[in-house]
């Protein structure tokens, strides 16, 4: 089974005790921190990106969005983004900003399996396919823009 | 006559949303147990008196089918697209050898050797050696309907074989959108 996202270094108090609910709500943690990093990614990506960043923020914001329409349907208190976060790496260059995106796409990636492993219903097993197969996709789309191979993943999200 | 669940998926949500979460947790084993048992009686109502097959045998037979597909059509297609080719017939292969796996922990086995699967499989698909080899466009059609099939079936399943096959359908979907298509292609 997928472990949950990594937990921050101070557990949010408000993370709820229901595995399919604590799945979510990290999820909709990971893609605070996600549309964050992805402000800076946009600022040190060439002009040619401009498409695929705005376009996966759009899908990071939907389903960030959906996340806090889910929770707050089920009174689960909804994790804030932070202030700030911490790069999991140093960012100055194009190619720097692509491999910190795809990082963020591998996290959310894992997040949203976690949603589908813990998920009590079709339909949020639905949604979490979605968030996943979007953020392989996007993997894809910037490994190809690294020229990095292999450009597909086969267990996107999981470690088999 | 029963309607047979597995052709027929409305009796499904019928029974499922009964039994609230709230119980099976408070049940613990026993809601699990319960559910269990729901699913062997009425696999046992079908008419053939056959337990059912595993859904996941489906997918496995589509994963070998498009790992041969690429493979094949690696050999005859234009070198700058050959290694992809060739990474798609791998990762269908991880993907078989993943759902192997599964299969067996479910039916309480140990893991078959891969090598005599395989062998049995390239057999049947021996007789029809004159047939012009898959194209790059056969082998992106075969996975995009194995991606969507897989994204069916994967909200239906629970626990680890909801999480497993989701990241199969996530690779079908990235194979064909992205990996299958020429770079700088149309996003």
């Amino acid at each position: 089974m997928t472990a949950p996202n990594q937990p921050p270094a101070t557990p949010d108090p408000d993370r709820p005790e229901d595995a399919d609910q604590a799945a979510l709500f990290d999820a909709l943690a990971t893609e605070h921190g996600t549309i964050y990093g992805y402000g800076i990614v946009s600022a040190h990506v060439m002009p040619e990106q401009n498409e695929l960043v705005s376009q996966t923020l759009l899908e990071h914001r939907g389903r960030r969005e959906a996340a806090i329409a889910m929770l707050t349907e089920r009174s689960v208190k909804v994790p804030l983004p932070a202030a700030g976060y911490q790069l999991p790496m140093a960012v100055t260059k194009s190619t720097e900003a692509a491999k910190l995106a795809i990082r963020m796409e591998n996290d959310c990636a894992v997040a949203w399996r976690a949603v589908m492993e813990q998920a009590n219903s079709e339909q949020d097993r639905a949604f979490a396919l979605t968030g996943l197969t979007q953020c392989a996709v996007t993997a894809a789309r910037w490994r190809q823009v690294l020229g990095a191979w292999p450009v597909i993943e086969a267990f996107p999200g999981g470690n088999e | 006559m029963l309607a047979v669940p597995s052709h027929d998926p409305s009796p499904d949500p019928g029974y499922l949303p009964a039994l609230s979460r709230r119980r099976v947790l408070l049940g613990g084993g026993r809601g699990l147990l319960a559910l269990a048992l729901v699913g062997t009686a009425a696999a046992a109502c079908g008419s053939s008196g056959q337990p059912e097959p595993d859904p996941l045998e489906a997918e496995l037979s589509a994963a070998r089918a498009d790992s041969e597909l690429a493979a094949a059509a690696a050999k005859a297609s234009p070198p700058e697209m050959a290694p992809a080719l060739i990474e798609v017939s791998a990762v269908r292969t991880r993907h078989a050898t993943a759902l192997i796996e599964e299969l067996s922990r479910a039916a309480g086995k140990p893991t078959p050797t891969p090598g005599a699967e395989t062998t049995s499989a390239t057999a049947t698909a021996q007789p029809t050696p004159p047939a012009p080899p898959p194209t790059l466009q056969d082998v992106v059609i075969a996975l995009r309907r194995s991606g969507e099939n897989a994204a069916k079936l994967a909200p239906t399943l629970s626990g680890y074989r909801a999480g497993l096959l989701g990241s199969i359908a996530a690779a079908c979907t990235t194979t064909w959108m992205v990996g299958l298509q020429p770079v700088g292609g149309p996003r």
